[in-house]
């Protein structure tokens, strides 16, 4: 009987939480969230850059964030053209703000190393290599005024253009 | 006759030197880039050598990039992407895919052994 009753709020808390609608959480909640994730769960604290922070690798760092990173936080980090940002539970946060600016460099790679559960941000590990992280890491400290990149390209509702063109461009050989 | 002479001499010098020009041509080594390695994945060079890197790309648009050897190409698929270089220090220098090409492109890491001649 007792095992049913256990059986039963499992499946039910389950249910509960793949059913929840993506809602911003509230203003404690994310207070507490980021104070967690800066003071306790998120490693890396006293990692250096190891990568000088030159006009010409903080270019650098703004090519690697162009690979996929754009597709959530925008060319310029701040969420510029992308139409979903405010709509993930929890919301993209702007790279510029001060609760992600609050990271420590060390904080941001590992961040861009392990991804952030529960949220949408994803491991880059294996796909970027540590000098590509630490050169975006010195991007995300350079950050450009919001809205002066333009938005992804990925938003422009062009996915197939390339493909017609190329298509077009074989048939007329 | 002593134009005779003269033509002969430009002849047979033009003889000698031909083997020493061919020579001088610089190695050429062929690596293939696919998602997600170099084939060859390391090579050898030796100190001083003049050697023509010939990058082909088997599928995607990849890169490279050996800073300490000064390369940094990008290698389109359909045609072959060439570097020249004559290292001037023994040593290991790393190479890695400069150019992003998917959920692997991390691991696209390549080698260069310089060897003391």
């Amino acid at each position: 009987m007792c095992f049913r009753v256990v059986c039963g709020l499992v499946l039910g808390l389950c249910c509960g939480l793949t059913a929840c609608s993506a809602k911003a959480p509230g203003p404690v909640e994310t207070k507490t969230a980021y104070w967690v994730k800066r003071h306790i769960t998120v490693g890396g604290k006293r990692e250096r850059n190891p990568i000088p922070a030159t006009a010409a690798n903080v270019d650098a760092g703004k090519r690697v964030f162009g690979y996929y990173c754009v597709e959530c936080h925008g060319r310029d980090g701040q969420n510029t053209g992308v139409p979903f940002a405010n709509r993930l539970a929890p919301p993209v946060p702007s790279m510029a703000s001060a609760a992600v600016q609050a990271y420590t460099d060390g904080q941001l790679k590992w961040i861009i190393d392990n991804g952030i559960f529960p949220s949408g941000m994803p491991a880059s590990k294996g796909t970027l290599s540590d000098e590509e992280i630490w050169q975006m890491v010195l991007y995300l400290r350079d950050l450009p005024r919001a809205g002066t990149l333009g938005d992804p390209k990925a938003y422009s509702g062009d996915e197939y253009e390339s493909d017609a063109a190329a298509a077009q461009q074989g048939n007329r050989n | 006759m002593v134009r005779l002479i003269a033509v002969v001499v430009v002849c047979l010098a033009a003889c000698e030197w031909a083997p020493t020009f061919a020579q001088e041509q610089p190695r050429v080594i062929e690596i293939h880039a696919k998602r997600f390695s170099f084939t060859p994945a390391e090579i050898e060079i030796v100190k001083g050598e003049t050697v023509t890197l010939s990058f082909i790309s088997d599928d995607a648009t990849h890169g490279m990039s050996i800073p300490e050897l000064g390369v940094n190409v990008t290698i389109v698929k359909g045609k072959a992407t060439n570097a020249e270089v004559t290292p001037q220090q023994a040593g290991t220098f790393e190479g890695r895919c400069s150019h992003f090409c998917g959920a692997g492109h991390a691991s696209m890491v390549f080698s260069v052994q310089v060897k003391d001649k």
